[in-house]
């Protein structure tokens, strides 16, 4: 059975390339999600209807619009045939590039996060719901009664490190849109992204620091267990219990990272049009703003991941559930995992709904303000926070 | 074909293939860019070598915080006058000897490394191969544990001659203590 194609193993080729596919379209669906729901829910604040005209026309005078999801194919289909605008600039090379720096990394990062614990493919397929493909059970029992893999698509033991690696090729993006547009307005939006994403990369890592001193890990696979474990037997060491300063600290930097609004200073429309990226057009200027959409997720992956526990669900171990007050559940291995998916999913989804309601309530900040926030107040915080942790670890507590 | 072995290639064409735009682009900021490449595929080269916490210092340090503030300071200049636009690739050929000297010693470096071994030179596998490693190299832990025990007193000295720029460069700008400047 140990096929290889180009020296990997070729179950585990397919599996994980089929769980990139799954993960980035994933991440794809949910940017289209974000994009709908930028406008339904600044519309629900700002008690309007909101996008809900584009609609598939059907028989007998019936319209399809989903609730103004057909708005964002409208978008798309709008954003295709634009005209492709071209700025008289001498870079023509790094003005296309700038679009993959921005783009890229924003789904690139999601890699390393675990979606759900261990994977048994042979026990996952016995469960009832998910007899309807046949020969899948028996095709697993028969060839492959060992296999099991992480539903993460890349196990690296440097995993948090790859996220800020990563994040540090996103600046790029900015800085060249900004600078190869050839127009005062992009060049200033590119210059103001830079030193904001510089400055709040160092309170973002500070913050993050206290989390790998309690969990002694940079492995987000092991903070991730090391989170669905109980403190005082009933409740579950997540971040948010054990680091609750570094959790806003990292959620300002983090929406600060993202350029979203009290921190949009690189893409202010009342001062700069649209800042970094005024000179794209059509499709390029969507792959922006969808790559915005999509690292807005990411955040509420990461504070999902590093503050509430990822995948895991308070008391539930691989076999079922284990109540404090002594009752237990017993579950079968799908179960676990769908409700491991089910719990991580809709954490995202809370944090992206928080992460929106922040965007569309907050005013824009000034510059000055900007810059005191992320060095005078979020940076000392956060060594005051790596002080203490610092101090209680070394106590032996935790 | 080995898959580590194709992409050790490609990443090594890549990081070359960089380099020369370094040297040879008209424009800084196109010669910024073939380091920034150069960077990240060196830091391909690690972690195929299996070296993964120096492959993701290697982003992190270098393409994440070096390149930007190179760029950045590009990006100020201004770039249009005569004197940045001036090309210093031809004194590259003034490096020539030096550089065939260096490939020499490279290449007697590699033939006496590998002249015990039947077919080495031939068979990248022994070279690339990440069997051959323990299964904790590269990891976290051990390059934390190598870097502040074997390396400590490089990496302490490294540190305070980066401190000793920072005054030189706060003594030629000529601040006071309260960041201002002087006249």
């Amino acid at each position: 059975m140990e096929s290889t194609f180009l020296g990997i193993n070729t179950v585990h080729f397919w599996t994980y390339l089929f769980l990139a596919g799954v993960i980035f379209l994933f991440m794809f669906m949910m940017g289209a999600v974000m994009s709908w729901s930028e406008r339904k829910q600044s519309a629900q604040l700002q008690d309007r209807l909101g996008a809900n005209r584009a609609a598939i026309p059907l028989p007998f005078g019936k319209k399809l619009a989903v609730l103004g999801f057909i708005n964002n194919l409208a978008d798309a289909l709008k954003c295709l045939v634009k005209e492709n605008f071209k700025p008289q600039t001498e870079n023509k090379v790094i003005y296309n590039l700038a679009i993959f720096f921005a783009f890229i990394p924003a789904v690139l990062s999601v890699a390393v996060v675990p979606f759900a614990g261990v994977i048994k493919p042979a026990e996952l397929f016995q469960a009832w719901y998910l007899k309807w493909v046949p020969w899948l059970p028996e095709y697993f029992a028969a060839n492959l009664p060992d296999f099991s893999f992480r539903l993460q698509v890349a196990n690296l033991n440097v995993g948090l490190l790859f996220i800020f690696a990563v994040g540090g090729i996103n600046v790029f993006g900015a800085i060249l849109a900004g600078w190869s547009s050839n127009n005062k307005f992009s060049m200033m939006g590119g210059m103001r992204s830079a030193a904001q994403m510089i400055s709040y990369e160092v309170s973002m890592g500070l913050a993050l620091l206290g989390i790998i001193f309690i969990y002694q890990n940079v492995d987000i696979w092991n903070l991730v267990q090391g989170q669905s474990e109980l403190a005082w037997g009933w409740l579950p060491k997540w971040g948010i219990f054990l680091q609750p300063l570094a959790f806003f600290l990292f959620l300002a930097a983090a929406v600060a990272e993202n350029k979203r609004m009290p921190f949009d200073l690189p893409e202010a429309e009342s001062e700069i049009i649209a800042g970094y990226f005024t000179e794209y057009s059509g499709f390029k200027m969507l792959l922006f703003m969808f790559a915005e959409f999509i690292e807005i997720v990411f955040v509420a992956i990461m504070v999902t991941t590093l503050f509430f526990g990822g995948y895991s669900v308070p008391w539930l171990m691989a076999d079922g559930f284990h109540f404090p007050w002594g009752a237990t559940l017993a579950l079968s291995h799908a179960s676990v995992v769908l409700l491991q998916v089910f719990s991580f999913i809709s954490k995202v989804f809370f944090f992206c709904w928080l992460l929106q309601q922040i965007r569309w309530s907050l005013p824009r900040f000034r510059y000055d303000q900007l810059m005191h926030l992320g060095w005078k107040i979020l940076l000392p915080l956060a060594i005051l926070n790596l002080v203490i942790t610092v101090i209680i670890v070394a106590l032996g507590g935790f | 074909m080995d898959f580590n072995i194709l992409m050790y290639f490609v990443f090594g064409m890549v990081a070359i293939a960089g380099g020369l735009v370094l040297l040879f682009a008209k424009h800084p900021i196109k010669g910024a860019m073939g380091l920034l490449v150069s960077m990240l595929a060196l830091a391909g080269l690690y972690a195929i070598l299996q070296a993964h916490s120096i492959a993701v210092f290697q982003v992190i340090i270098y393409a994440g915080a070096i390149m930007v503030l190179i760029i950045y300071f590009l990006m100020l200049l201004d770039i249009k006058s005569e004197d940045y636009l001036k090309s210093y690739a031809k004194l590259v050929w003034t490096g020539g000897p030096i550089l065939l000297l260096l490939a020499i010693f490279f290449i007697y470096k590699l033939y006496t490394v590998f002249k015990g071994q039947p077919g080495a030179l031939s068979d990248m596998s022994t070279v690339v191969d990440p069997m051959t490693v323990p299964e904790s190299f590269g990891g976290i832990k051990e390059f934390s544990t190598a870097l502040l025990t074997k390396y400590m007193f490089a990496f302490e000295f490294v540190s305070t001659l980066l401190f000793a720029a920072i005054v030189a460069v706060i003594s030629i700008v000529q601040l006071d203590w309260r960041g201002r400047k002087n006249d």
